[in-house]
């Protein structure tokens, strides 16, 4: 590949299995009076298998982390520096031209709000064919049953029937399924979830925890789970980072960071939310 | 408000598939009911014009002139003994004949370029935009006029004028409505499973507008039909002897003394046709919006 690849130590990478690599990642939103730095020389890792929560206050970044992930930020965000290395490819070397199907056959992204995700115009199954087509030349009828699978796999029962409905026909919590079926049709090493279940009931916050969970140990997705509930990452999680201002202060795993925190703004989170 | 906001595009969007749909909610108006009932009978006393006129519009019988109502002429003949009746009924089929034409190569400019500024955005927007600036600032109907009147007056220049002077402010509108489907979370999640732009476009965008679009265009043609009216009326639409009903208003304005029902007639038509078309309009208007 002519693009930037991971040269420091491939075979560390590979042995550590690590599908996403921030280094050093700086990303300024250019604003009419004043550039803000919504993150500031961020680093960080996902690996194979394992949830790593990036978890910050409103505001933080954290969102503007995954959308520059998925190369999707808005077009006043200008990444000042830095790489991100997508299953070893930093994508922020590459050609336009080549981005978008890069990203997505790398990495899948669900939003905070499932119903408002979906087209509301379209049904289920359009969607969800339209985004196997986007990567496969098939034909619609192979996509249909792409689909149909794709729909048990996360859990939705009758397939048939749900491929019909509309958005709006839909539960919060099915249309997040729906999400993350279209997330992770063809099973990209690293799924973004930003604040996947802020939207949600209690009860269907864990489903859809669980869902993500048995991803990750089916297909050993890379999943960078982006909250403020630090309830969700202790059930889940494997790494977190804290972020604050742009900045990570502090990660670890998440014993390290429950029993042992370290910066001042990590224990105040942790008596917030206790 | 964004709550409200979206709360408005999911609703109407809900179209066919609920109790709540829009058909139901037209039907709970009676004005839209109405508007819908006379607009569906002008539509099939266009399309079946050659079936139910009684006469040949444009069979001129010196002998009838300005005969009242009878079984053979049913409002009577003009001042060329011509069939009134038939001439209307023919009449209505120019009429939506000509907006259509009108109303369809305005939203074929209109469309793709509030679309394409509204996805756009940044400079491409901001040229189309002060564009359309340039041409709101001019007086559309008097622009339409002198385009039609530098052009030779034909029902084809005449479309032509009004289309390329009305699209501005629907091309504004679009982009507004393009730029409001852009903000939602779905585009988002659209750009991640790397959609192209023309998929985003047209599959995303437009069809979420498409709603707001075809309410826009039913208010429209009722002041479509107006104006093509007043343009015939001066000779600069449809030509004598056409069977419209702004060339009828036209030729009878010298008998406006001694036979006013010539102007009446036209006149009505006119008038019932463009509250039909508005009152359908604003129907699917509420529709969409509550």
């Amino acid at each position: 590949m002519q693009y930037k690849t991971d040269q420091r130590d491939d075979q560390a990478i590979q042995s550590e299995n690590v599908v996403l690599d921030i280094r050093g990642l700086s990303l300024e939103y250019i604003m009419p009076d004043q550039n803000i730095h919504a993150v500031v020389d961020l680093n960080l890792v996902a690996r194979m298998g394992k949830i790593t929560a990036l978890v910050g206050e409103s505001g933080s970044g954290k969102s503007t982390v995954a959308l520059a992930v998925m190369g999707i930020q808005d077009k006043n965000a200008v990444i000042s520096g830095g790489e991100i290395y997508l299953a070893g490819t930093d994508i922020l070397s590459m050609p336009k031209k080549y981005l978008r199907a890069y990203i997505s056959n790398h990495a899948g992204i669900i939003f905070q709000d499932p119903i408002d995700s979906l087209n509301p115009l379209l049904t289920v199954g359009e969607q969800l064919v339209e985004a196997i087509l986007i990567h496969k030349k098939i034909t619609k009828n192979q996509a249909r049953t792409i689909a149909l699978n794709q729909l048990l796999a996360v859990s939705l029962t009758q397939p048939g029937e749900l491929m019909k409905k509309y958005p709006f026909m839909l539960s919060g919590g099915m249309c997040q399924r729906v999400m993350i079926a279209i997330a992770s049709v063809f099973r990209p090493p690293l799924l973004i979830a930003d604040e996947p279940t802020t939207a949600l009931d209690v009860t269907i916050q864990a489903q859809i925890l669980h869902q993500l969970d048995s991803m990750r140990k089916r297909d050993g997705t890379a999943i960078l789970l982006i909250t403020h509930d630090l309830g969700v990452v202790a059930e889940i999680a494997d790494n977190v980072c804290i972020m604050k201002d742009g900045h990570i202060v502090e990660s670890g795993t998440v014993d390290d960071i429950f029993y042992s925190p370290q910066h001042t703004y990590t224990r105040q989170l942790l008596a917030a939310a206790l | 408000m964004m709550q409200v906001k979206t709360q408005a595009i999911k609703r109407s969007n809900a179209w066919f598939h609920s109790s709540d749909g829009i058909i139901n909610r037209i039907l709970t108006q009676k004005a839209a009911v109405f508007g819908f009932v006379i607009v569906a009978l002008i539509i099939i006393i266009a399309i079946t014009a050659s079936v139910i006129a009684p006469n040949d519009p444009l069979k001129v019988n010196m002998s009838m002139r300005l005969k009242g109502p009878s079984s053979l002429y049913w409002l009577g003949t003009d001042n060329l003994g011509r069939c009134i009746a038939s001439r209307l009924i023919w009449g209505a089929r120019m009429s939506l004949i000509y907006s259509m034409c009108v109303l369809g190569l305005m939203m074929a400019i209109s469309i793709p370029i509030g679309l394409l500024s509204g996805y756009a955005g940044g400079r491409i927007d901001t040229f189309i935009m002060r564009t359309i600036d340039i041409f709101l600032s001019l007086p559309t109907f008097l622009m339409a006029l002198a385009i039609a009147g530098m052009l030779e007056p034909s029902v084809k220049n005449m479309i032509i004028a009004m289309a390329s002077v009305w699209w501005a402010p629907y091309a504004r509108i679009i982009r507004g409505m393009a730029m409001q489907i852009k903000q939602q979370d779905f585009m988002l999640a659209a750009k991640a499973a790397a959609c192209t732009h023309s998929q985003i476009i047209f599959r995303h965008i437009l069809r979420n507008i498409a709603p707001s679009i075809i309410v826009m265009a039913t208010l429209e043609i009722g002041s479509i039909i107006l104006a093509i009216a007043s343009f015939s009326f001066i000779g600069l639409g449809a030509q004598p002897p056409t069977p419209e009903w702004g060339v009828m208003l036209s030729d009878s304005k010298e008998f406006m003394q001694t036979q006013p029902q010539l102007m009446i007639y036209p006149g009505v038509a006119i008038m019932i046709t463009v509250m039909a078309f508005n009152l359908l309009g604003e129907g699917l208007k509420n529709a969409i919006q509550n």
